[in-house]
């Protein structure tokens, strides 16, 4: 087996449940959707081996990869005729059955669910602890850029639920 | 983590506890990997390769069935030939530039490398693709009286009005190529509005 298989076998069995967490998010709340986009994220992992320059840790560069794939599914869905992912959250409150267990959550997701894509993913990262110079790093933009912008998502988050 | 996000950090760690485990094996994922490597391969040679036939056709269209002798004639020839190869020679040039994305680089600079990508296709189906189409046709009809040696009337009649309708097709299609385009460079750009509605940004 190739050192990269090797490599890749071990990233996917420590970070997928990270990764899925994310898409489940990323997807609100849909499971079937993000199992999809987890795999698919796994898959551009794969492609990337190559490109890691191991100038940051292996969790922020599969969070970006995952950020890119989740932004890219989006772009993709806007161009191709796949079902919005509005649409999606609408039929699947309305289909019991894709939400098992996912139900108890269902609060988190919708709530997460209401900021833009952006937004939505950074908000996962720092809900998963992730320091705000990682987050930084997996977007790309400076850190007291992203103290302004998680202060505005946490406002505006705030406002949705109080509206709600 | 104070105030609000403190109620969604209790939820957020619950919910992690029942994400899902992987439910294919990380072989299967490589071989799906791969396959989707061969797969997008395949579509890009597949795309030339349509280019290729059509330029090897014509090439031997003008040397076997019509070898015109003509100045003129020779011009048009110049003018399909060298539009088709400069068309496939794009082509090859946008399929590199799309093996240069990097998806393990930040959000940021993926979605300028997009960016710059949808540009430039925009620019190739647009003004580069509307220029060769009408230097093919010029081309083309450039070659019609010379033609009167080798065909028929009708049969160059024939020939100029199904090349009417082939340019009326190939032009809808590079209208719904841009239009793809300007709606994946409109997405891209809210995303880029999205992401530097901030101050000072690092690239």
């Amino acid at each position: 087996m190739s050192n990269n298989n090797v490599l890749f076998e071990r990233l996917y069995a420590e970070f997928y449940p990270m990764v899925h967490h994310v898409c489940v998010g990323f997807m609100k709340g849909n499971r079937e959707l993000a199992e999809d986009l987890a795999q698919e994220t796994f898959i551009n992992t794969w492609r990337s081996l190559d490109n890691f320059k191991g100038t940051s840790s292996y969790k922020t560069w599969i969070y970006r990869i995952t950020m890119n794939t989740c932004l890219k599914y989006i772009r993709d869905s806007k161009t191709k005729n796949q079902v919005p992912l509005d649409q999606n959250s609408k039929l699947l409150s309305q289909d019991s059955s894709h939400q098992d267990h996912g139900d108890a959550h269902q609060e988190l997701y919708q709530a997460i669910g209401q900021l833009n894509e952006i937004d939505r993913l950074i908000i996962m990262m720092v809900l998963d602890e992730l320091e705000y110079k990682e987050i930084a790093d997996v977007v790309g933009i400076s850190e007291s850029n992203l103290r302004v912008k998680i202060h505005r998502i946490k406002k505006s988050l705030k406002e949705k639920l109080k509206n709600e | 983590m104070s105030d609000i996000l403190d109620d969604f950090k209790g939820q957020w760690d619950a919910a992690k506890k029942d994400s899902a485990k992987q439910t294919v094996s990380a072989k299967d994922l490589v071989a799906a990997a791969q396959q989707k490597m061969r797969s997008a391969v395949l579509m890009h040679v597949g795309n030339t390769a349509v280019l290729v036939v059509t330029l090897v056709g014509i090439c031997l269209f003008f040397i076997y069935v019509a070898p015109l002798q003509e100045v003129l004639s020779h011009i048009g020839m110049a003018l399909m030939i060298g539009g088709l190869m400069l068309r496939i020679l794009i082509e090859f040039h946008s399929i590199y530039r799309s093996t240069k994305i990097d998806l393990s680089d930040t959000a940021f600079a993926v979605n300028k490398s997009y960016m710059s990508f949808y540009t430039y296709r925009k620019k190739i189906h647009g003004s580069v693709t509307i220029g060769i189409l009408i230097a093919y046709t010029v081309g083309f009809y450039i070659l019609l009286p010379e033609f009167g040696n080798y065909f028929t009337q009708t049969q160059i009649i024939l020939l100029a009005l199904s090349y009417l309708l082939a340019a009326a097709i190939f032009g809808y299609s590079i209208k719904m190529a841009i239009r793809k385009e300007v709606k994946l460079l409109n997405s891209l750009m809210d995303i880029q509005q999205e992401m530097t509605d901030g101050e000072g940004l690092k690239g």
